[in-house]
């Protein structure tokens, strides 16, 4: 009787130790025949299946490779790169917000791609610069783009309509903007102005700065060794976003969500959510160019993703090296963009056909395009992360109105400092 | 058993201690060490600061701050969700149903803490939630629960003591299933029955009960970090970021992971010593039930 | 008779109030997985009116989530007999014998469930994968193979459990193992029931660990997969919801079967120091 639960035991132990173990024995058997490479992203949805389609087709067309996209939540593919990083078990492939490339630049793990493709400039010909100012490192071409967007000025035309605005003249300055704002939040049953991001954390400063680099304040300087944004200007930015929420209170602060559900008139986002809007959204919408401030110029702000190769076996370093040079070619990106409302992130991008096809199957788009040129990088230094929070920290109250703006942005000021190396 | 058998002890608890030691002490050392540097989590070069972490994090308001959000809402969840799992385990017992209700309300428990923060936050949308427009039905103008600083503390407890009633519900009532009749019976006899011998009767004897549905309790609440973290992300201006918030930016998002193994150890220390006192009085009540 | 009644009504009363407030969440969760994706917003909340069954084959469809949930079920299965087992070897050992360092091992295992799960999630990692772990289900169930809670529990139902029968066993010559196995854990099916169903619960939920452990999406647990829905692009209600529902019914019904067991499990010693 006792060898009866003995076998059981042993057969559940067999069972258990093949099941642990051949999960991770695959990709070792699939090695001999073929080099396969993780691409770690957080594209999901439709831009998930998009990049499944074009790495299906890169896959057939290379036999001997085949790159495999495992897609993360945004919030969690970074930590789960630190700890790949620190256990050596990276991926072969990733694409990562721009945000997070220099302090993976730092951790000494990526592949020259300048090396592979034949020098710096050769491997970068028409790309936009400021996209390359998250790709070299000390000199080396350690990522490339993989993606850009930028931020614009969504709006709600039926709002619009209700309230007595022209949907085909959406705001061009910033007074206009409050002034719809204002109008749009006079409908009552709780319709939203506009709606302004007021959460700690990087979403805060990527929305305010545009309105900085408008008026002219700036964020860091040149060399990022100091802020500037506690400035005269910065206050007026600064006020004018408080003003609407506190003195006009045609927004709310900490309050992100209304616009997706109708329930607001304007928002800044990205042009990532054309698409989505386009088909989820109760409401008909439009988008235009980020309104400016008389006497300012025009400012957006740049987002997007980098892809990078860790170093591997030589073999793999090789393959992934030919699916970047790949992915970013003009041809590869048209249709990328074309699927995932993701901006040119070169001149032979932009003046691609397929691209500018799809410029005229999707209007919304117009508007970011048109943006493009005035889009301006975020500081591409380790310390950034730290000093958006901080930032983002400082600010915070002045939008709940329980500190002045004057207070906010010194001690925002003085926060960063204390972050800047 | 005399030691002589001692060997056979330590050879039962030989499976256990080998996963401590390779998968509880060895990650809990090395995140001492790492508390001690100024690691960025990717960078091979760990640069040894000394006690730095530790000292800093004393002088920064928002460590305070996060501490004193920690307490209260471990407090509230503590209590009000053991008390509310009392009340309802009592009213469970010898009840049509009982078998619908208890499934109902330890539903909670078993589901996914990242979706029901979504839906809690949903829920608590100032215009379109669920919440407000009943208020609205009764001409109140509900709050802006989520981004208004003495509200969104409440809402995180409210869920955090949503998700733990069905687990003190449970607990009260296998306590109460072992309560012998007999003293019931002897105490009607007296005239003591209903709230009375709830009072005199059930509530002294269940004092271990209570004792430990509160110990785990606070365990639990200390580490909370998914629902909050969905709902709010610590905000508005820090009033719900519980500790493990603060640990999780620290570490993933802002590339301080020694501040974060800090932050890590001090809330282990804390906890510890809460245990402790926790298990001093236990001896002292159950000595005196 | 009235007063019966009137004290029956009320309980039931009381119970159904704080029950819709306990259900509020599930009755939006089933209405908006129901709807069609434009109408995520707009009323009504908590009654279904539109069946919009697409969303459950969508977000079935949308990723393998029958992969995940086999993932989730092996996991869970391994992780439950593992920790069942490793418990009641540690609680017999606890609660029969003296031995040196007894406390201090007690203590410290009990201390193993202050530690704030993140802290120990990169070196972890870094174990799991120099034991060749990384990326398979074997990372999920190993770390996981014990747990202090399932010790503490066992140990307080072995208490109750009389001496004699430990002698009468030996005297009819069992070794150890047999007299715990064949004759304590019979006795003690309550506390394996409630172990096990704790154990369970937890390898359902987990989110954290499994997200840095696995790379490959073939290896995904049912957690990892709803979140796939909340991306930086945006987020799917309809589909998260669908997926949500699907994932608890499981835990749920469990729940509906073990619940007699668990109470009896926790009751006769099973809490009482």
């Amino acid at each position: 009787m006792f060898t009866r639960s003995r076998k059981v035991f042993f057969s559940v132990a067999i069972a258990a130790a093949t099941a642990l173990t051949t999960s991770h024995m695959a990709p070792a058997q699939a090695a001999s025949k073929n080099v396969t490479l993780e691409f770690w992203n957080y594209w999901d949805g439709g831009n998930g299946q998009a990049l499944a389609g074009l790495v299906k087709e890169f896959n057939s067309k290379n036999p001997g490779i085949t790159v495999k996209p495992v897609t993360f939540p945004w919030g969690d593919l970074l930590p789960k790169l630190q700890a790949s990083i620190a256990s050596g078990t990276t991926p072969a492939l990733a694409a990562t917000d721009i945000a997070w490339m220099a302090n993976l630049h730092a951790s000494g793990k990526l592949q020259d791609l300048g090396a592979a493709l034949g020098g710096v400039k050769a491997a970068s010909s028409d790309i936009y610069p400021q996209l390359l100012t998250y790709s070299i490192y000390k000199g080396k071409l350690q990522s490339l783009p993989a993606s850009t967007n930028n931020l614009a000025l969504f709006y709600n035309k039926d709002l619009f309509r209700k309230a007595g605005l022209n949907p085909n003249k959406p705001p061009k300055t910033w007074d206009e903007m409050r002034a719809a704002a204002l109008a749009i939040s006079k409908l009552g049953g709780g319709t939203q102005g506009m709606e302004i991001y007021t959460g700690v954390g990087e979403g805060l400063t990527w929305q305010f700065q545009p309105y900085l680099w408008q008026i002219g304040a700036g964020f860091l300087n040149k060399t990022n060794t100091a802020p500037t944004f506690n400035t005269e200007k910065g206050r007026k930015a600064l006020q004018f976003l408080v003003d609407i929420i506190n003195v006009d209170r045609s927004a709310t602060a900490g309050q992100w969500g209304a616009f997706d559900k109708g329930q607001a008139g304007m928002r800044i986002d990205g042009s990532w959510m054309v698409g989505g809007y386009r088909e989820n959204a109760p409401f008909e919408f439009g988008t235009t160019t980020l309104p400016i401030p008389t006497g300012g110029v025009p400012a957006t702000n740049m987002g997007g993703e980098q892809i990078m190769s860790f170093k591997g076996s030589a073999d793999k370093n090789a393959a992934a090296i030919k699916f970047i040079k790949w992915f970013t070619s003009a041809n590869i990106q048209a249709r990328w963009d074309a699927k995932t409302n993701f901006m040119p992130i070169r001149a032979s991008v932009a003046s691609h056909p397929t691209m500018l096809k799809h410029m005229v199957d999707e209007p919304g788009l117009k508007a970011f395009v048109d943006q493009q040129k005035y889009a301006q990088a975020r500081p591409a230094i380790t310390t950034y992360p730290a000093i958006s929070d901080a930032f983002s920290k400082a600010l915070e109250p002045a939008f709940y109105g329980k500190v002045s703006v004057a207070e906010a942005l010194a001690a925002a000021d003085a926060a960063v400092r204390k972050v800047l190396p | 058993m005399r030691s002589a058998n001692a060997y056979k002890a330590y050879a039962l608890i030989a499976p256990a201690f080998l996963l401590f030691l390779i998968f509880n002490a060895y990650p809990l050392i090395w995140s001492l060490y790492i508390s001690f540097t100024s690691w960025d989590g990717l960078n091979p070069v760990k640069e040894f600061i000394g006690f730095d972490n530790y000292r800093l994090l004393f002088e920064n308001h928002e460590f305070i701050v996060s501490i004193k959000v920690t307490l209260i809402y471990v407090f509230f969840v503590t209590i009000l969700s053991t008390i509310l799992g009392f009340i309802v385990a009592l009213n469970l017992q010898k009840i049509k149903f009982s078998r619908f209700y208890r499934t109902l309300y330890f539903s909670p428990v078993v589901t996914a803490t990242v979706a029901a923060g979504v839906v809690w936050k949903l829920i608590f949308d100032p215009f379109s939630g669920v919440i407000n427009k009943s208020l609205g039905a009764f001409n109140v103008m509900g709050p802006n629960w989520l981004s208004d600083t003495r509200f969104a503390l409440p809402a995180v407890i409210i869920v955090g003591i949503w998700k733990r009633i069905g687990f003190a519900m449970v607990v009260f009532a296998a306590g109460l299933a072992s309560l012998p009749t007999s003293t019931y019976e002897a105490a009607a006899l007296d005239g003591a029955d209903g709230i009375k011998a709830i009072r005199f009767i059930t509530i002294p004897l269940l004092k271990p009960i209570f004792l430990v549905v509160f110990i785990t309790g606070i365990i639990d609440s200390i580490q909370v970090f998914d629902h909050i973290f969905i709902m709010t992300n610590g905000g508005p201006m820090g009033s719900t970021q519980v500790l493990s918030m603060l640990l999780y930016n620290q570490g993933f998002r802002l590339f301080h992971l020694g501040t974060a193994s800090a932050i890590g150890w001090l809330i282990l220390l804390g906890v510890l010593l809460l245990g402790t006192v926790q298990r001093l009085l236990a001896k002292k009540v159950i000595k005196n039930a | 008779m009235p007063r019966k009644i009137f004290v029956s009504a009320s309980k039931h009363f009381l119970l159904l109030g704080i029950g819709f407030f306990v259900a509020l969440p599930f009755l939006w969760m089933i209405t908006t997985s129901l709807k069609p994706p434009k109408m995520a917003f707009t009323s009504p909340y908590l009654l279904p009116t539109h069946f919009h069954w697409q969303n459950y084959l969508n977000a079935w469809t949308d990723a393998p989530f029958a992969r995940y949930y086999f993932n989730s079920i092996f996991v869970a299965i391994f992780i439950t007999i593992g920790q069942v087992i490793t418990s009641i070897l540690a609680a017999y050992a606890f609660d029969r014998f003296d031995f040196k360092f007894k406390k201090t091992i007690w203590v410290i295992f009990l201390s193993t469930l202050m530690i704030p799960l993140p802290l120990l999630v990169i070196p972890t990692y870094q174990i799991v994968q120099q034991l060749g772990l990384s990326n398979s289900l074997g990372a999920l169930i190993i770390p996981r193979l014990w747990t202090a809670f399932g010790i503490f529990l066992m140990r307080q139902y072995f208490h109750s459990i009389p001496r004699d029968l430990d002698d009468a066993a030996r005297m009819d010559g069992a070794g150890t193992l047999t007299l715990v196995f064949r004759i304590i854990v019979p006795i003690a099916k309550p506390a394996v029931a409630t172990v096990a169903l704790f154990a369970f619960l937890f390898s359902w939920n987990d989110f954290l660990w499994p997200l840095i452990a696995l790379n490959s999406p073939e290896n995904f647990t049912v957690p990892l997969g709803i979140a796939n829905f909340t991306g930086k692009y945006g987020t799917r209600w309809t589909m998260l919801m669908a997926a949500t529902v699907t994932a608890t019914i499981p835990a749920v019904i469990g729940f509906l079967l073990v619940q007699k067991s668990l109470i009896r499990g926790l009751a006769a010693g099973g809490v009482n120091e």
